[in-house]
Formats: C-alpha cells, structure tokens, sequence
C-alpha cells in the first residue's frame, strides 16, 4: 500500500481537528498541538481500486503568537488548508500559509476547505472572494465538521491531485 | 670593406631568392619539424594514453599527484558549495566504520586502563566474570560492563527522513504494535521539533527519547532514519549495530530510498538486517556459552566424582544410614549428631539394655575411630525393656513365662513357692510394671498332687449314674488327693478349690442330658465328702452333652463322654482365695 504525508494548515481555531477527528484514526492526545505543534493521525483513503494510507501531520494552527513550523512540511504530498468561512482574517492567513508551504515544500498539490458551512448565515467570507480565490485554479470545497459535509470529498480530491489523476 | 659589405648583400639577396624560391616548401618543412617535436594529439589518442601515462607517473614519482591535488580539492570545495548533499550521500557509507574504528580504538586503552584498576576487586561475580573474560579472550572490563546492562530491543523502525513515512518496521513477538505508521510520523515530528527548537545547527539531531524504562535510539541517515526501540539499559555497542544496519541500508537500497514516493515494498528486503538489530537483545551467544560451561562444570564435577566424590558421598550414605538406624533401635534417643574434630559425635540417652550402637557401626562398614558416643544411661519404659529389665531381676526359672500387658507382668507355668513369693516383691522395683499377676502360676510342689485329681476319669453305663464297683479305689485316691492338696495349699497361704464336672454322650434331649450329668457329678461329690472331703472346697456340676473335644467325639464314641472329671484351681498367693 502507497503512503503519502499530508498536512493540514490553517489558522488558530478554523477547526481543523474537529473538521477531520471523525474520519481519522488517532492515537496521540490534542496536547501533542500545544507541545510539539503537530499531531499524527492517519486516513486511509480509497481511490478507484488504489487505497492509500495518508500520514496526517495535522498542524497546530497560526496565530499571532505561534508560528506553523514550515519545517514540518518537509516530504510532504499535499496539504490541506483550513479557512473559517465565519472569519475572513482566516482566509488571509491561509493565503498566506499557502505561499510559506510553496517556498518550503514546492508546488505540491492542496485542497482549500471553507469549513462551518452549516453556518452560511453567518458567513462573512462573500461569494465573490470565493470565486476569485477558485479562479486561480485552487480546489475550493465547503465543508461542515458538524455535519461532514466535504470532508471525504476533501481527502480524495487531495489523492487524485497527489496521483496526478 | 667594400669586399665584406657585398658578401653581407650576396648572402641577403641569396636569402630573399631562397625565399622566393622555395616559400612553400619552406613554410611546410617548418611545419612537419614543429610537427615532430609537439605533436597534435585528439582527445580520444590522450584517454587511451591518459590511464596508463598517470599509472607510469605514480611510479616513477609523486609529481602527478602533487600536481592534481590543489585540481581535486578545488573540485570537491566547488562540488559540496553547489550541492553537499552528493558527496554526503557517497561518504556516508564509509565515514561511519571509519570514525568507530577510531573511537573503538581509543576505548579499547581506556578499558585496559579500567581493567587494570578493577583487576583488584574480588568476589564471586568478579570471578565468574573473570573466567569468562579468559574463556572468551575479552577484557574483563567489557565483560563486567556487558553483565551490569540488562536490556532488549523491541521495535526497530526505518523511516524515510524527509517525510516521516514509515518504511519498515519490525518488533519482537512479545510486542503488540500498532499504527507503527503513526508513531514513525511522530518521532519524525518530534525530531523535527527538536531541531527546531534547540539546535537549529547543521548535523545535529536528536538521538535519544527516555521514557522511564523505555528508550528511543536514533540513527540518522542522509535518507533514513533508524529508530530502535529499547527496554533497559542498552551498551553503547548497540548503537554501533543501528548504525552499521543503517549504513549497509543505505548502501543496498540507495536508489529505492532516493526515489521514494510512498510505496514500502521495496524496503521489505532489509527486514532481515532490521531483525538483527532485535536479535542484539537475545545475547544468544552469552548464553550458549554460559551453557557450554555448565556443560564443562558438569563434566569436571563427574571426573571429580570419580576420583573423590563418590566414595565420599557413599561414605556419606553410610553414615546417614547408621544414624537412621541407630535412631530406630528401641531403648535408644540420639539427641544430637554434630562433627568435632574430624570425628562424629553421637549424643543421646540410651537404655543399658538396649542394642549396642557399634555393632550397628560395624555393619555400616563405618571406621569405630571416626565415631565417638556419648551416651547418658536411661531406664526406657518401652514393652520390651520393662520384660527385658523385670527377667534380669526376677530371673525366673524355666518352667516360666512372662509377659506384660498394660504395666502387669504376667507369669505362667510352674514355679516354686519361694521364687513365687521373691518375685512378688522383686517387681515392685521394676518401673514399668505394676504387679505381677501369678493365677495361672502353679506351684511346684502342688503340682504333682493336682496333676493326680484331674487325671481322674469316672465313666457311667448309659443313663445311668451309679458309679461302677471297680471304680471305687479310685474315688479313694481321689479323696486323698484332694484332703492333701487342702492342707499343703493351706499351709501356703493359698486355697483350693475342686469342682466335680457331670457329662453325657449325645444320645437323648438336652435336658433329660443336663440331669443325668448332673446327677453323676453329685453322686461322685457325695462319694468324696463320705470319704471326707470338706464341703467348703468341693461343688458338683453338670454341663449335659457340651464340652467335649472332636477327638473325644470320633475316638470314644458315647462311652467316653459318659463321665464325671475333676477340676482343681488355686487362689494365688496374694488375694488368698479362689476367685473361679
């Protein structure tokens, strides 16, 4: 079976970990985030007859006083970013997490994920931006950890990306 | 002057004309001269040379190698500025063995310094490390530090350095692992963290996690990670075996390891190497020898045996035999066996009538010198010593048997009236016995005279019980008996006491039996008292048909049975009276 390491990025409380911590497998505590500022968890995902382990390097979010360690990001497949779509100073820091990875690691393939999208109302992250951000050709997808909604389709966009499929 | 001047012209116009005459020519033997001295080489010509000129100049001199060196270090500077990573990756495999046999050498004089220092110590650890020191030609120091560490590897993980993903992982049996996948991501991270964090200088890297008794060694590669996983205390020497798996690693599946994308497969080959990194902790080969020399002890101890032991150990038997004997004879209590002197001291209390110790010594086979007794004389009150002890002081005569039961000493048999009446008094100081009981001791004097009455038989015609004519000498001589045997037994002290006993054969009822003997007997009482027997001592029974013997049955028929018998008792001498 192929592996592949994957991170997930976003800012402080976009709810990255809630968004996923029902479809992983964990084994390390949430503490491991305000420690070491990264955890593991693992996501087997099915892709037409291939299956492929993702290694899950879910990072602690960034917030002004805690830089995400680039240097985490070394040998990875493809990364995830998390943007709350209630909060759009998220979708800035995204941006700009996404440019840090693209130093570090390359151009290597990701998946943007509005997440909260059971909160629609709530939105302040307009149509519009969301457009302009999917015209770059970056893979937007609206996700819901409460409801689920996205997370699979995240996960399998992110491996046929990474397969080059 | 003038002559001179036009030689100088003639030979410049000479010149000029050769120049103008032969130009071409000239140019061209200029040429092939040049040619001859410094030939035009092609670069295919100077590769074919090249190996064999550089081979040639080695020989000759180091020219050529003072010459490349500045061209080579210069290379290398400009190779590693532009990428180190290559020349890291080529070296990697050879630095390593080259750096340890460096520091193995400097350890190996420091333990010889150590050795010298603990060669003073002493103690039965030392010793069985000192003879395994010599057995298997290491330093002793080595030995005893081997022996101090008790650990073993667990778990060995090959991770891909610059992902985290797991490559290959082994674990003992015994060891339940999951997510080892996982687990590879989270020392990567936390290698990571750590380099972050603390030493954000080139080449330095976490080596060791402690988790109480759990360690994480760590062996970096330039493309792999090696990470073993250790309960106890490892030696330093373990961390030399992660690294040789890790370089030879690198050196088999380098290209696998450079073209990595997250298929593992391929690294499934060196599952073996990684297993030998667990097999550190069985320290098989200690143990097989340690085996071999329980093996060797066990042979030395045969032939020793042989030579020795074994005598030794029957002598040994032997003793413990006697002594189990000796406790055993009765009239005997061993209290204490201990060894003085090289002698066996046997302490107790022993009986002097009981069985002597050396003659059971001697039996044993045991030597008399080596055994020394010390014995405290006792009185045992066991049966037999009680009977052994009474007959030694009573000391019967022949005609009688004694014997004891519940502390009466019983006598039976004949005896005479003045051993009878010694005896009675005797007993009282024989501990263990109570008194003597001597009813069923007849007197030798009476004897005779009872013996003469109850061998009287008076027989009777059928039904009848008129004694017969002929027998009437005999109730004569039966009544004298009788007056005599009064008087004597009188005179002793004693009474006595006849009884008439009345039978019939089997013919008729039991009843009409019991009356006819009966009567017989009174018949024979009545003649007997006529003849001046006294009443007191003399009653008559009947017993009908009963009382005979089969003998007395088959042999006589009725005719026999058809009688009057006498019984005589004495009371003893104590109770002066007859008590059946």
């Amino acid at each position: 079976m192929i592996q592949k390491k994957v991170c997930m990025l976003g800012a402080f409380a976009v709810g990255k970990t809630s968004l996923v911590s029902r479809y992983v497998r964990s084994i390390f505590s949430d503490k491991y985030y305000t420690t070491v500022g990264v955890k593991i968890d693992k996501k087997l995902v099915s892709v037409g007859e291939k299956e492929v382990n993702l290694i899950l390097w879910d990072l602690a979010g960034e917030d002004e006083y805690q830089k995400v360690h680039m240097s985490y990001l070394r040998g990875a497949s493809g990364y995830l970013l998390v943007v709350d779509g209630t909060r759009p100073a998220t979708l800035e820091t995204a941006l700009r997490l996404q440019k840090s990875a693209a130093e570090a690691v390359g151009d290597i393939p990701f998946v943007l994920i509005l997440n909260k999208s059971d909160l629609t109302d709530d939105w302040e992250i307009d149509g519009t931006t969301v457009e302009e951000i999917a015209s770059r050709g970056w893979p937007v997808i609206r996700g819901s950890a409460k409801t689920g909604e996205g997370v699979e389709e995240s996960f399998s966009l992110l491996v046929r990306k990474i397969l080059g499929e | 002057m003038s002559t001179g001047r036009d030689r100088a012209q003639n030979w410049a116009d000479w010149i000029e004309l050769r120049r103008l005459l032969f130009e071409e020519e000239l140019e061209e033997s200029r040429k092939q001269k040049e040619g001859t001295q410094a030939p035009k080489l092609a670069p295919e010509d100077v590769s074919e040379l090249l190996p064999d000129a550089i081979v040639h100049s080695s020989k000759q001199d180091t020219k050529l190698s003072k010459a490349l060196a500045p061209i080579i270090e210069d290379s290398l500077d400009t190779s590693i500025k532009r990428d180190p990573q290559k020349i890291v990756d080529a070296i990697f495999p050879v630095i390593g063995p080259a750096i340890r046999k460096s520091i193995a050498e400097t350890l190996k004089a420091m333990i010889q310094t150590i050795n010298a220092a603990l060669e003073h110590g002493f103690s039965s650890r030392s010793l069985k490390w000192r003879v395994e020191a010599m057995r298997t030609g290491k330093p002793f120091a080595e030995v005893a530090l081997s022996h101090s560490l008790l650990f073993r590897v667990e778990q060995v993980f090959l991770i891909h350095r610059e992902s985290g993903l797991l490559l290959q992982h082994v674990a003992l049996d015994a060891v339940d692992v999951h997510d080892s996948d996982m687990i590879s991501g989270m020392l990567t991270a936390i290698q990571d963290f750590v380099h972050d964090s603390f030493n954000r200088e080139e080449g330095g890297s976490l080596e060791t996690l402690q988790v109480g008794e759990l360690s994480v060694w760590v062996e970096q590669g330039p493309r792999a990670i090696l990470a073993g996983v250790i309960r106890g205390n490892a030696p330093q020497s373990v961390r030399s075996v992660f690294k040789e798996t890790l370089e030879t690693i690198h050196l088999e599946q380098r290209e696998e390891l450079e073209a990595y994308t997250g298929d593992s497969a391929p690294f499934r080959r060196s599952q073996p190497l990684m297993r030998s990194c667990l097999e550190v902790q069985t320290d098989e080969g200690g143990r097989k020898s340690s085996f071999r020399l329980w093996i060797m002890l066990g042979v030395l101890l045969a032939v020793l045996g042989a030579w020795w032991g074994v005598p030794a150990l029957q002598s040994r038997w032997r003793w413990d035999d006697f002594i189990n004997r000796v406790k055993a004879e009765p009239g005997i209590v061993v209290t204490s066996v201990a060894r003085e002197d090289g002698k066996y001291v046997v302490s107790g209390l022993r009986d002097p009538l009981a069985a002597n110790p050396d003659t059971i010594r001697a039996r044993a086979q045991l030597d008399s010198a080596e055994i020394v007794y010390r014995w405290k004389p006792y009185q045992s009150l066991e049966r037999e010593f009680v009977l052994a002890r009474a007959k030694l002081l009573l000391n019967p005569p022949e005609t009688v048997s004694l014997s004891l039961e519940d502390g009466v000493l019983i006598a039976k048999g004949w005896a005479s009236h003045e051993w009878i009446m010694g005896a009675q008094r005797l007993v009282r100081v024989v501990s263990g016995v109570t008194r003597l009981q001597d009813d069923e001791l007849v007197l030798h004097n009476l004897q005779g005279l009872i013996e003469r009455i109850e061998r009287q038989v008076f027989l009777f015609e059928l039904g009848q019980s008129q004694i017969l004519s002929v027998q009437e000498a005999n109730l004569d001589d039966v009544a004298r008996s009788i007056t005599e045997l009064d008087g004597k037994a009188q005179a002793l002290g004693r009474k006595m006491y006849v009884e008439v006993i009345g039978q019939t054969d089997e013919v008729g009822s039991e009843e009409a039996n019991m009356r006819i003997s009966r009567g017989r007997a009174e018949r024979v009482l009545s003649a007997l008292i006529a003849r001046g027997v006294a009443t007191r001592n003399i009653s008559a029974t009947g017993i009908g048909s009963e009382g005979y013997t089969l003998a007395e049955r088959q042999d006589r028929g009725g005719a026999y049975n058809r009688r009057v018998t006498f019984k005589v008792t004495l009371s003893s001498a104590k109770e002066g009276g007859a008590d059946r």
